[in-house]
């Protein structure tokens, strides 16, 4: 959570650019690294994380303080984002070719092998139910609490308590660890 | 490594610091531009005639409206004055007058009748005292009569 978030949130709902930028600056990562995991592909993970970042700003008055973190609705708007990219585009691919336009040329690391593992998780990960996916990367890969992801998926903490025990489970099993 | 070592490597997943510049700056600016063109669409004077149309619309419904409601309640008025509590209040104020009144002429009654009786017994007196008068003056000076003498033959 960003140090005085509630302060810069009211900032920017009375209209202040400047508060919505460190919004911006402080959760663009995370979200674009969500929509990534999720799209596969670069060019549309940017498109949609613009997409989010812009109806928020839009709709940042609507925003209301519920002792959850602004990320939370953030990726609220981020999930909404990814179903309506899949509803509008028809997207027909096939699981092996969106396996294969998964690559991860996004991580800045010299260790092929670990690059390797890496691809690997990530094509494993997309095998897995929308919303396994979803509790794995918020979970596991942002770091949000387990409040954070409930309020960001409406579903209860035990919920999301068992579905993530459940991903980590089928993960494992697609990768034979 | 464990699978959450691994899914922590997926972290080092970043954006092109290029977009990310270029799409802050749309997105601020997008607001802008948006409030700009608001701004100016509402000094628009097709929009503003159109909007003065319609609050003029809205305020001659609302008189319209107004105007009725109080002539549908000014008919039921009449039927309603005879609940109204201050009506009741004269009513029974203008009863209590009449039992005073009745009260009255009852009290004058029985004065009259007060004052026949007081006049007969005056009757009576005086006519007791002639007789003690007359028998007085028919005796001897030298025989007077004693004042208790008389209150007493009055008394009989």
């Amino acid at each position: 959570m960003l140090e005085g978030e509630n302060q810069i949130i009211e900032r920017a709902k009375k209209g202040e650019s400047q508060a919505f930028g460190l919004l911006y600056d402080h959760y663009h990562e995370r979200i674009y690294r969500f929509i990534f995991l999720k799209v596969s592909r670069k060019e549309d993970a940017e498109d949609l994380t613009h997409q989010v970042f812009l109806s928020a700003w839009q709709n940042i008055k609507n925003y209301k303080e519920f002792g959850f973190p602004f990320s939370s609705w953030l990726y609220k708007i981020s999930r909404n984002a990814v179903i309506d990219f899949y509803r509008s585009k028809k997207i027909e691919t096939s699981l092996e070719e969106a396996q294969n336009e998964l690559s991860s040329d996004e991580i800045k690391t010299d260790n092929i092998d670990l690059k390797i593992q890496i691809e690997k998780v990530m094509k494993a990960l997309k095998q897995l139910k929308p919303e396994y996916q979803d509790i794995i990367i918020m979970r596991f890969v942002d770091d949000l609490s387990v409040k954070e992801v409930a309020k960001a998926l409406d579903k209860s903490e035990g919920a999301v308590k068992l579905m993530q025990h459940r991903a980590i489970n089928n993960l494992k099993k697609i990768l034979k660890i | 490594m464990n699978i959450f070592e691994l899914l922590k490597q997926l972290n080092k997943i970043k954006p092109n610091k290029n977009y990310v510049l270029m799409s802050k700056e749309k997105i601020l600016k997008h607001k802008e531009q948006n409030e700009a063109f608001e701004i100016k669409a509402s000094l628009n004077p097709s929009r503003l005639i159109l909007r003065l149309g319609y609050s003029f619309a809205i305020t001659f419904s609302a008189f319209i409206i107004i105007f009725g409601v109080i002539l549908f309640f000014k008919s039921f008025t009449p039927k309603l004055e005879a609940l109204n509590p201050q009506t009741i209040k004269a009513e029974a104020d203008a009863i209590d007058f009449q039992i005073q009144l009745s009260k009255i002429i009852y009290n004058a009654k029985e004065n009259n009748s007060k004052n026949t009786l007081l006049k007969k017994i005056t009757a009576t007196n005086t006519e007791k005292s002639k007789t003690i008068i007359e028998a007085n003056s028919t005796e001897t000076p030298t025989n007077p009569v004693s004042i208790e003498d008389v209150l007493d033959i009055l008394s009989k």
